[in-house]
């Protein structure tokens, strides 16, 4: 009785949560371009793709993500090679810092990179500032560690001697990469480069600061459409367009992650990786070349000017940030917004290990009969639509339907607790994907061992999967929070002015006019992306080889 | 008299060291070995797991970089000759077989990469496999395969480009102690009916007897002087 009773509230919280907070806001929204006046109506769809600016949208969003992918790729295979397959001092903290660029907030990155292309910048004079090349760079930025995590992921565990026998056969050291290697690893390149594709296609933040209106994509376009010109019909269709794209997108994906490691040769971790030599230079070279020019500039520009204003070096910038800015610019001071920030993110990221951990719980049981077994795969692919479906769809839909919901006379709207659940839904599918590897791969005869020798199900998930779980969970938790504090798809479409957070504070702050202005912005980046820094490097600590990737 | 360099390959006085792990001491692996494995013959190297042997086999490939000593061919010094272009063969204890190919492309990989013509590879394939007794097997995966066919399409894939030298690391140790027996015996025969120049690692002295016409231990790094 009361296990039955335990594992139904196992399943239905999670998927109610879901349910009510993510698919349907984004039916919502999908019916809202399909109607008008309760019929259906296509004109919408005539109107919006009859404007070249949606085509010039549809073409930019593209445009990027694949510019950005192949980026990411080419420079991510170097990395994932030095980093998986060559043993050195500092390995482990490369590691780790190859992460952070990945998880830090979009808006930071943004006007990192303004800082260093932009007027008086270090590289201003290559005019790249609100241009193609400064977007893709940017979210090659982000990317570059998606690729070498999932691909090293796989290269670890490659045995060498495949390679070797290849070498002995008279293959050069390329020939034998390009015949052996590469087949070897092209199910982890695509299902890195598909996920890739996937981020930069729903990128926002790094648009809005980057882009300008010459460069903005579906998302950002949606945003305009909404919050600029009201056209709540345009961005609806507009979001349904993205959402074909993204779908096509996370199929290809999840396609691609179903025939990884079919047919592969692998071998422990420990006998792979090499001490580094000579024909390991030009890998090494690149990836420190790719990783200082990639990561280290555009940061250290950052930190650089945020140190710098009109009286010449020193932490002006950062005292202004008790201010609400030049000509009170703000609804609040910057501190004020990182305390908000801080508050929505810790509530966000108890919201999202709840339902992550729940969803786990449920995803990682292997039951016998076949109608449950099909039930928990549908249930995964359910709870990963939220990792691709944009955070501006979430924000968007959030905001059509959770005016009076079910007929309450609430308006959840105006209460400011949608942000914590927008950002927690949008954390939910990174939880998944750190934690449930490490669970799926307990052996189940453990828990067998463990239910024989008088353990109740409570018991077995104390006793057995915790133990286990618990430095992912950790992971996961660092994981959540980073990405609750530095989100700002969502976010922007639900902020009140009296409880901005940090990301939407920055944004705001250097669209407005002075020098005082986008000195504070460049100093509330810094914190905020040390904050985030600081939190991620912690969460790393407790990532072992087990953990999944994001 | 003028010295006649021998035909065949030349271990003289090599060593391998592998660097030690954080700071601990480099161990030598092989120390100051010397054989000579004369064209057309089969010699065995005897010992137990761990005594270097295989190491050995990896330096004379070229896998491992030597600490000392030299390795000629038909007298050609080959320090500055990469693995690639040693014109050599190596079977794996467990194949090694590139699970993306099947039989066929396995077995042709060497022929595509020494320039062979197409139908020339074809035919080669073919032969190969009625030598090793897996005729018509060229469309299989090699995932289907049992571990003494793998064996099999792992010497066949070695033996294709006609290789000066064939190494052989443990081929057979991980198959059943019947089917080792059994294709112990057709080793010998292959190797003998092409004339292949061959090293034969194994800790098997029955299996080494079979098939080498010497039989020569390793201990510690160190050969073991015959009695």
């Amino acid at each position: 009785m009361l296990p039955v009773l335990g594992w139904t509230s196992t399943v239905l919280i999670p998927l109610a949560f879901i349910g009510i907070f993510f698919a349907w806001p984004v039916v919502t929204l999908i019916v809202r371009g399909f109607t008008a006046d309760g019929a259906v109506d296509l004109t919408g769809f005539a109107d919006v793709f009859s404007r070249t600016s949606t085509w010039r949208v549809i073409g930019q969003t593209l445009l990027q993500a694949t510019l950005g992918t192949v980026g990411a790729v080419i420079l991510g295979l170097p990395g994932a090679y030095v980093v998986s397959r060559l043993r050195f001092r500092g390995r482990a903290a490369l590691r780790a810092w190859i992460t952070v660029p990945f998880v830090l907030p979009t808006v930071v990155v943004g006007v990192a990179f303004r800082s260093l292309l932009g007027e008086g910048g270090p590289l201003a004079f290559l005019d790249w500032d609100q241009t193609l090349p400064a977007v893709v760079w940017a979210l090659v930025f982000f990317n570059y560690a998606v690729v070498v995590r999932t691909v090293g992921a796989l290269w670890e565990r490659l045995d060498p001697r495949p390679v070797q026998a290849a070498r002995v056969l008279g293959a050069s050291p390329l020939r034998a990469f390009v015949t052996v290697t590469l087949p070897q690893l092209r199910p982890a390149i695509a299902a890195a480069a598909s996920l890739v594709f996937l981020f930069c296609s729903t990128a926002f933040g790094i648009v809005m600061v980057l882009g300008g209106r010459r460069f903005a994509n579906l998302e950002a376009e949606i945003y305009r459409q909404t919050t600029q010109l009201l056209d709540l019909r345009a961005a609806a269709v507009l979001s349904i367009a993205q959402l074909v794209i993204v779908s096509i997108a996370l199929y290809v994906s999840s396609r691609l992650r179903t025939r990884r490691e079919t047919a592969l040769n692998l071998a422990a971790v420990a006998t792979t990786s090499r001490r580094i030599q000579r024909a390991d230079l030009p890998a090494v070279i690149v990836t420190g070349a790719t990783i200082t020019v990639l990561h280290v500039l555009p940061l250290a520009s950052l930190v650089a000017r945020s140190l710098r204003d009109a009286q010449g070096w020193g932490f002006g910038n950062y005292t202004a940030l008790a201010t609400q800015g030049s000509r009170d610019a703000l609804t609040s001071t910057v501190w004020e917004a990182l305390a908000t920030s801080v508050r929505l993110a810790l509530a966000a990221t108890v919201i999202a290990m709840i339902i992550g951990l729940l969803l786990v719980t449920v995803l990682s049981r292997r039951p016998g009969k076949p109608l449950a077994r099909r039930g928990i795969a549908t249930i995964d692919g359910f709870v990963m639509l939220p990792l691709g479906v944009s955070a501006v769809t979430v924000g968007f839909g959030l905001l059509l339907t959770m005016y009076q919901p079910f007929g309450w006379d609430i308006d959840l709207r105006s209460s400011g607790v949608l942000i914590p659940i927008a950002q927690a839904v949008v954390a939910v599918p990174l939880v998944i994907r750190l934690v449930l590897p490490v669970v799926r791969a307990i052996d189940p005869r453990l828990r067998h061992a463990a239910a024989v020798l008088g353990a109740s199900p409570v018991r077995v998930l104390a006793t057995v999967d915790w133990p286990i779980a618990a430095r992912s969970v950790g992971l996961a938790t660092g994981f959540a929070m980073a990405a609750s504090l530095g989100e700002f798809g969502a976010t922007s479409f639900l902020v009140r002015p009296d409880s901005v957070t940090m990301p939407v504070i920055i944004f705001q702050l250097i669209g407005r006019q002075g020098a005082q202005n986008y000195g504070m912005a460049l100093a509330a980046a810094v914190v905020l992306g040390l904050v985030t820094t600081i939190i991620i490097m912690a969460a790393e600590r407790l990532r072992d080889a087990g953990a999944g990737e994001f | 008299m003028s010295r006649s360099t021998p035909k065949g390959l030349e271990v003289i006085d090599v060593s391998v060291t592998y660097p030690g792990e954080r700071g601990a001491q480099p161990v030598a692996a092989v120390r100051g070995v010397s054989l000579h494995v004369p064209q057309g013959s089969t010699v065995a190297l005897l010992g137990p797991s761990g005594c270097g042997k295989s190491t050995l086999l990896r330096a004379v490939t070229g896998l491992e970089s030597l600490a000392g000593g030299l390795i000629r061919f038909d007298g050609q010094d080959l320090a500055d000759v990469p693995v690639h272009r040693r014109d050599f063969g190596l079977v794996f204890q467990d194949g090694q077989l590139f699970a993306h190919r099947d039989v066929a492309g396995n077995i042709d990989y060497g022929l595509v990469m020494h320039h062979v013509p197409r139908a020339e590879r074809v035919q080669r394939v073919t032969e190969l496999l009625r030598l090793v007794g897996l005729e018509g097997y060229e469309s299989r995966s090699v995932a289907t395969l049992s571990g003494g066919q793998r064996q099999r399409v792992a010497l066949a894939r070695a033996l294709a480009p006609r290789p000066r030298l064939l190494l052989l690391d443990e081929p057979l140790s991980a198959l059943d102690r019947d089917l080792r027996e059994r294709l112990s015996h057709d080793l010998r025969n292959i190797l003998r009916s092409t004339g292949t120049t061959a090293l034969y690692v194994t800790h098997d002295h029955g299996e080494a007897s079979v098939v080498a016409e010497r039989v020569l231990t390793m201990s510690e790094g160190q050969l073991v002087p015959t009695t």
